[in-house]
C-alpha cells in the first residue's frame, strides 16, 4: 500500500491477501484431484519427451493435447522443472498414471505460482480504487471459492489465463488498446475457449482504436493487425513450418464431442432438454409413437446421434449463431460507443452467452464472466446485489466437480465463507444512509475521494425473490445430499445432478438477462 | 476464500486503515461468525492430510489410540472400561484419560457404530482404517472443535471485551483470529488427532465465566476439563489461587469457600458416578491417569529434566520414587509465586498471566511430560495476545518447533509449513496495531540469529541423516533451543505478573487513599 504510512508494513497489502490464499491452498495439495490432474501430467510427459512436431499427434494416451500452443510451451517449460523434480513424471510411457507425492507437490505448487499473473492484473486493475474497495475486490477474485475449487481440487490452470483476460482488459480500461490486444492474442494461444469475447475485442478495438480518419484508422489497423498476426505466428508458426497446422485444429476443435458435458452446465440447451423431455413423455401419453433417443443425456454418455426426441437436433453451427446472435447488442453498443468504462462488462457478457448457448459448455466456464464481473461488483448496489447472487450461483454449479465425501464439508464452507464476506462487504459499503443527513456527517469528507459515478447511498439489499432462490439452492442441496438418497436409494442417480443444472440454469439466465438489460440502459 | 483475517486495527491518526470495519463493524457476533468460517476451512483442509501412525502396525498413534477407546466403550459396560480384562487389553492402548474422555468416546463410538460399524467393532477393528473411518474420526473432532472450543472462544472474548473501552475492541478480530487459528492447535488436534480442543474449550469457558463474575460457572467448566484430560491441572493452581484469593477478600470467606468446594465435588461427583461404588473401582481407574511406569520423560522433550539429562543422567541416577518427588518440589516451587501473587491479589489480568506461569512450570518441571502439553502454556499465552502481541508470536513458533520431530513424524510438514505461515500472515494483517515494544525487546539481531538459525535447523533436519553414535542429535539440538526459549519466556511472564500486582497494589492504595 502505498498510501499506508506505516512504515513498519512488512508485506504488500495484495501480496498479504494472495500469500493467505496461498497458505490454505498448500493445505489443499492432498485434496481430491481429477483426471485433469493426469491430463496436465501427460501433457508435461508429451512436450518433454517428443520433438514439437509429434505434440498433436501423439496418442499414447487418451488424453491428447488439446490446447493450443502457446500452453503446450508453457507445459513443455515446466517439464524442465518436473524432469528434475521427478523423472518418471515426464517419461512419456511410464509416467501414464504416474502419481508420486512430489509429483503432486510439483504439479500443485505450478498452479499455485502461475497464479502470480491474476495476483498482478488484479493489482493493476485495482490500483486506482479507494482502500477498501481495493481490499473487497482482491478479496472477491483471490479468495474466490471457484477458482479453489476448480484450480486448487479439481485441479487447472484458470487462476493463470484469468489473469491473462484480466490483464488485458486493465490495458483496455487504461487506453493502452495495442497492449490489450496483444494480451487477449496471447491468450487465445493459450486457451481458444477465451475466443467467445474475439467479437467484442474486434469491434471495441476496431472502434476505439482505429479511429480518427481514414489513412490514420488504417494505419492503426495495420499495426493492431501485424500485432496479433505475430502473435499468432509465433505459435502457430512452428507448426505449419512442418505442416502440422491441420492436426493441430483437429485436435483443438473435438467436434465429435456432445451438445452438452457428462454433468449439464447450468445453461439454456438444459431448459431444451427438459423441453423435449416433457413433449416427448406427453406425445407418449397422447398415443404418438416416439422413437426413443439411443443416447440418453441423463447417462452422461453423448455421442454424435440426435438425443432428441422430439425438438430439432442442435448442431454445432446452431449454437454458434445464438451465441453470436446473443452477443449482438453489446456489439452494436460497442460499435456506437466504444468507451473503456464499459469494455469489462462486454466481455463479460460475452462470455455469459457463450456458457449459456455454447457447445459442449463445461460448467467451470461460468468463470470466464463471474473473475472479470468482480471488477464491477463494487460500482452500484445494483451491481453489487448482481455479483453477490451470480458467484453464489456460480459456485453451486461447480459443487458436483468434487463428489467425495472428503471435500465436501471444504466446499461448503468455503461457498458459506464466500457468501458471509460478500454479505458483510458489500451491506457495510453501500450502507444506503440517506442523502440529506450523510453529507452533513462523517462521509462528506469520503464522498470527495470516491469517483462520482458510484452512488453510495444506495442500499445493498437482496430482495424477497433473490432470498428465494437461495434459499432454493440450499434445498436443492439437501434433497441432493441428503433426501434424495434416502428416499430412492440408488435409483435415478442423475436426478440430484439434474436438479441442480437446471436450478443453477435459472439463476445463470437471470443474470443474463440483468447484464443484457445493463448494457442495453447503459448510455 | 479464506479470508479472514481480520485484524486489526486502525490507529487513531488514519482512521481510513480500518479496512476490517466492515466485519467488525457488526459486533460480536458476526465477526467471530466470520472468522469462525475460515478457522473452519482451515481446520478442514488440515484434516485431509494424515494423521498420526497411520499405517504403521503394530500399534499405530494417537488415531488408533482414541479409536480403540471408542471400540472398547460401547462394546464393554462402564466398569470394565479401565479394568484389564480377556476383553480388554490395557497394554493396547488401555484408556488413560479420566472419565469426560471416556464419555466423550462413547458417544463419538455411536456414531461410527452408525455409519461404519466394522470401524468399531470388538477386537477385529484393531488397526481399522479406511476412507471413511478417517473421515468420521475426523468429523468427530471437528464437531467437538464446533460445538466446544468454538463457543468458548465467543464467550470469552465477549466477557474480556464487554468492560473495554471502544477503541480496545478493534483488537478483537485479531484476537479472535489469534485464539482459534492458533497453528499448535489445529495441527495437533485435526492433523496428528486429538481432542485437546474439549479440554481446552472448557478451561477457556472457565476463564470467560471467571471474567463474567461466575465464579461457580467457572468452577464447573474447570472440573469438566480437568475430567476430560488431567493435563488440565496445570492450570489448576491458577483457578485455586484466584479463586481462593478472591473469597477471602469476600465477607463471608468460608461460606464463599464451601460453596466453592461443593461445587466441584459435586461435578467431580458427577462424572465419576460409575466408578463411587467402591474405593477399589475409582482407585482403579486413579492409577490409569498418573503413568508413573512410564518415566520421568519421553522422547525429547523441551523441559527440565529432557534437556538436563545430557548432563545428568536423571533416570539412571535416581529411583522413580525419588524423582517424583524432586519433579513434585520443582513444579511446586516454580507455581508457588505466582499463585500466591493470586491469593493475595486476585486481578482478572494477573489470571491470565498466573495461567501462563502455572502451566509452563508444570511443562517444564512435572513427572511425564509429552511434547504435546505445549499446547497448556500456549492457551493462555493466546487469550494474552492483545496484551504481550510479542510473547505469544514468539511462543507460537518454538513451540511449533519442540513439536517438529513429532509432526514430521505424522508426515505433517506441509501442514506445518502452510500454518505457521498463516499465523504470521494473520499476525501480520492489514491495518492491524503495531506493538511499540517489539522492537526494543531483547534486542532484534538475537532473535533474527535464534530465528535463522532454527530455519536452518529445520532443513537440516528434514535433509541430513545425524551422525551415527547421535542418532538423536538433532532432536536433541530442536529440544535445547526450544528449551532455552521456553525458560525465557517463562521468566519474563513471571517477572511481568509480579510487575502487575505491585502496580495494583498501589492503584489499590491510592483508592484507598
Amino acid at each position: 500500500m502505498k498510501k499506508s504510512p506505516k512504515n513498519n508494513q512488512r508485506i504488500s497489502d495484495i501480496w498479504w491477501f494472495a500469500l493467505v490464499a496461498a497458505a490454505l491452498k498448500l493445505l489443499l495439495i492432498p485434496a481430491y484431484r481429477s483426471t485433469d490432474f493426469e491430463v496436465h501430467r501427460h501433457w508435461l510427459a508429451l512436450t518433454h519427451s517428443l520433438p514439437l512436431y509429434h505434440w498433436y499427434s501423439d496418442t499414447t494416451s487418451p488424453w491428447t493435447l488439446d490446447y493450443p500452443p502457446f500452453f503446450a510451451y508453457f507445459e513443455k517449460f515446466l517439464s524442465f522443472f518436473a524432469s528434475l523434480v521427478d523423472p518418471t513424471m515426464t517419461n512419456l510411457h511410464e509416467g501414464l498414471n504416474y502419481v508420486s507425492p512430489l509429483a503432486i507437490l510439483f504439479q500443485r505448487l505450478s498452479v499455485i505460482f502461475s497464479d502470480v499473473v491474476l495476483i498482478y492484473s488484479i493489482r493493476k486493475l485495482s490500483k486506482d480504487l479507494k482502500k477498501t474497495e481495493k481490499f473487497l475486490t482482491w478479496a472477491l477474485i483471490i479468495w474466490s471459492p471457484g477458482l479453489f475449487i476448480v484450480d486448487h481440487m479439481h485441479f487447472q490452470y484458470n487462476g493463470f489465463l484469468l489473469g491473462m483476460l484480466l490483464l488485458s482488459l486493465s490495458y483496455l480500461e487504461e487506453g493502452r488498446d495495442v497492449m490489450g490486444g496483444f494480451v487477449f492474442a496471447v491468450l487465445l494461444c493459450f486457451k481458444h475457449l477465451f475466443a467467445v469475447a474475439a467479437p467484442v475485442y474486434f469491434v471495441y478495438l476496431f472502434r476505439h482504436y482505429c479511429n480518427g480518419g481514414i489513412v490514420k484508422g488504417f494505419g492503426r489497423l495495420v499495426v493492431m493487425g501485424s500485432v496479433v498476426l505475430g502473435v499468432f505466428a509465433a505459435a502457430y508458426g512452428p507448426f505449419a513450418y512442418y505442416g502440422q497446422i491441420q492436426q493441430v485444429f483437429h485436435r483443438m476443435f473435438p467436434f465429435g464431442r456432445g451438445l452438452c458435458h457428462a454433468y449439464w452446465a447450468p445453461n439454456f440447451w438444459v431448459f431444451y432438454i427438459i423441453l423435449d423431455k416433457l413433449l416427448a413423455f406427453l406425445s407418449v401419453k397422447l398415443g404418438f409413437n416416439i422413437q426413443a433417443p439411443t443416447a440418453s443425456f441423463t447417462g452422461g454418455l453423448v455421442g454424435d446421434s440426435s438425443p432428441f426426441a422430439v425438438l430439432p437436433t442442435i448442431t454445432p453451427l446452431v449454437t454458434f449463431i445464438t451465441v453470436l446472435i446473443a452477443i449482438t447488442p453489446c456489439l452494436i453498443k460497442a460499435w456506437r460507443d466504444p468507451q473503456p468504462r464499459m469494455v469489462t462488462r462486454w466481455v463479460a457478457y460475452a462470455y455469459t452467452c457463450g456458457f449459456l448457448f455454447g457447445w459442449h459448455v463445461h460448467e467451470k466456464a461460468s468463470l470466464h464472466f463471474v473473475i472479470p464481473l468482480s471488477i464491477t461488483a463494487l460500482k452500484s448496489a445494483e451491481d453489487a446485489k448482481h455479483y453477490f447472487f451470480l458467484s453464489m450461483v456460480s459456485c453451486y454449479s461447480l459443487f458436483p466437480l468434487l463428489f467425495e465425501a472428503q471435500e465436501y464439508p471444504i466446499k461448503v464452507s468455503l461457498l458459506l465463507l464466500h457468501a458471509v464476506l460478500m454479505w458483510f462487504g458489500f451491506s457495510s459499503h453501500f450502507s444506503g444512509s440517506k442523502v440529506g443527513k450523510a453529507s452533513s456527517s462523517v462521509p462528506e469528507k469520503d464522498d470527495k475521494l470516491r469517483s462520482p459515478n458510484i452512488d453510495r447511498n444506495a442500499k445493498f439489499v437482496v430482495g424477497w425473490c433473490g432470498k428465494a432462490y437461495l434459499f432454493g439452492l440450499f434445498v436443492v442441496e439437501i434433497w441432493g445430499q441428503f433426501l434424495h438418497p434416502l428416499i430412492f436409494g440408488n435409483r435415478l442417480p442423475f436426478f440430484p445432478l439434474m436438479m441442480i443444472s437446471i436450478y443453477c440454469a435459472l439463476g445463470m439466465t437471470y443474470s443474463w438477462i440483468w447484464q443484457l438489460r445493463y448494457i442495453a440502459k447503459s448510455r | 476464500m479464506e479470508k479472514k483475517r481480520k485484524l486489526n486495527q486502525p490507529t487513531k491518526s488514519e482512521p481510513e486503515s480500518d479496512i476490517w470495519a466492515f466485519l467488525t463493524c457488526r459486533g460480536t457476533k458476526s465477526t467471530f461468525v466470520c472468522i469462525s468460517l475460515f478457522a473452519l476451512v482451515v481446520r478442514l483442509a488440515v484434516a485431509i492430510h494424515p494423521y498420526s501412525g497411520a499405517a504403521t502396525p503394530p500399534k499405530f498413534g494417537d488415531y488408533e489410540a482414541q479409536r480403540h477407546w471408542m471400540e472398547i466403550t460401547i462394546n464393554l459396560p462402564v466398569k470394565e472400561w479401565y479394568r484389564n480384562s480377556s476383553t480388554n487389553d490395557l497394554s493396547y492402548w488401555g484408556l488413560d484419560y479420566p472419565p469426560l474422555t471416556a464419555y466423550q468416546s462413547y458417544l463419538h463410538g455411536l456414531l461410527l457404530k452408525f455409519f461404519d460399524p466394522s470401524s468399531v467393532s470388538l477386537f477385529t477393528s484393531r488397526g481399522y482404517e479406511s476412507y471413511i473411518g478417517k473421515l468420521l474420526m475426523r468429523w468427530t473432532v471437528l464437531s467437538s472443535d464446533l460445538l466446544i472450543f468454538f463457543p468458548a472462544v465467543l464467550y470469552f472474548v465477549t466477557a474480556y471485551y464487554s468492560k473495554k473501552p471502544i477503541g480496545e475492541k478493534s483488537s478483537m478480530a485479531w484476537h479472535i483470529a489469534m485464539v482459534l487459528l492458533n497453528p499448535c492447535l489445529i495441527l495437533i488436534d485435526h492433523g496428528h488427532f486429538q481432542y485437546n480442543c474439549i479440554s481446552l474449550g472448557l478451561t477457556i469457558a472457565a476463564v470467560a465465566a471467571i471474567f463474567s463474575d461466575r465464579d461457580l460457572v467457572g468452577s464447573v467448566f474447570f472440573s469438566l476439563a480437568l475430567n476430560h484430560k488431567q493435563m488440565s491441572a496445570y492450570y489448576a493452581p491458577a483457578f485455586f489461587g484466584y479463586l481462593l484469593g478472591k473469597c477471602l477478600r469476600r465477607r463471608n470467606p468460608a461460606f464463599e469457600i464451601s460453596k466453592l468446594g461443593l461445587v466441584v465435588l459435586g461435578t467431580f461427583a458427577i462424572v465419576w458416578l460409575p466408578y463411587l461404588y467402591s474405593a477399589d473401582a475409582s482407585l482403579e481407574v486413579l492409577s490409569r491417569l498418573a503413568p508413573f511406569e512410564r518415566g520421568i520423560y519421553e522422547d525429547y522433550v523441551a523441559n527440565f529434566w529432557c534437556t538436563t539429562s545430557i548432563l545428568v543422567k536423571w533416570k539412571r541416577l535416581f529411583a522413580t520414587q525419588l524423582l517424583k518427588l524432586l519433579s513434585l518440589a520443582a513444579t511446586i516451587s516454580t507455581f508457588l509465586p505466582s499463585m500466591i501473587q493470586l491469593i493475595l491479589l486476585p486481578t482478572k489480568q494477573s489470571f491470565l498471566y498466573g495461567m501462563l506461569n502455572c502451566s509452563f512450570s508444570f511443562y517444564l518441571f512435572s513427572f511425564q511430560v509429552h511434547e504435546k502439553s505445549i499446547l497448556l502454556p500456549l492457551l493462555p499465552a493466546s487469550l494474552l495476545a492483545v496484551e504481550e502481541p510479542f510473547i505469544f508470536r514468539w511462543l507460537i513458533y518454538y513451540a511449533l518447533l519442540s513439536m517438529f520431530p513429532l509432526l514430521g513424524r505424522d508426515d505433517l510438514i506441509l501442514p506445518y509449513i502452510a500454518l505457521y505461515g498463516l499465523f504470521v500472515l494473520l499476525y501480520y494483517a492489514p491495518g492491524r496495531r503495531t506493538d511499540t515494544r517489539e522492537n526494543n525487546f531483547f534486542g532484534s539481531t538475537l532473535q533474527s540469529l535464534l530465528l535463522t538459525s532454527s530455519l536452518i535447523l529445520h532443513i537440516i533436519y528434514m535433509t541430513v541423516t545425524p551422525p551415527e553414535k547421535y542418532p538423536f542429535l538433532f532432536e536433541a539440538i530442536i529440544m535445547l533451543f526450544s528449551f532455552s526459549q521456553f525458560v525465557l519466556i517463562s521468566i519474563y511472564s513471571n517477572s511481568k505478573q509480579c510487575a502487575l500486582s505491585k502496580q495494583d497494589q498501589v492503584d489499590i492504595k491510592k483508592k484507598s487513599l
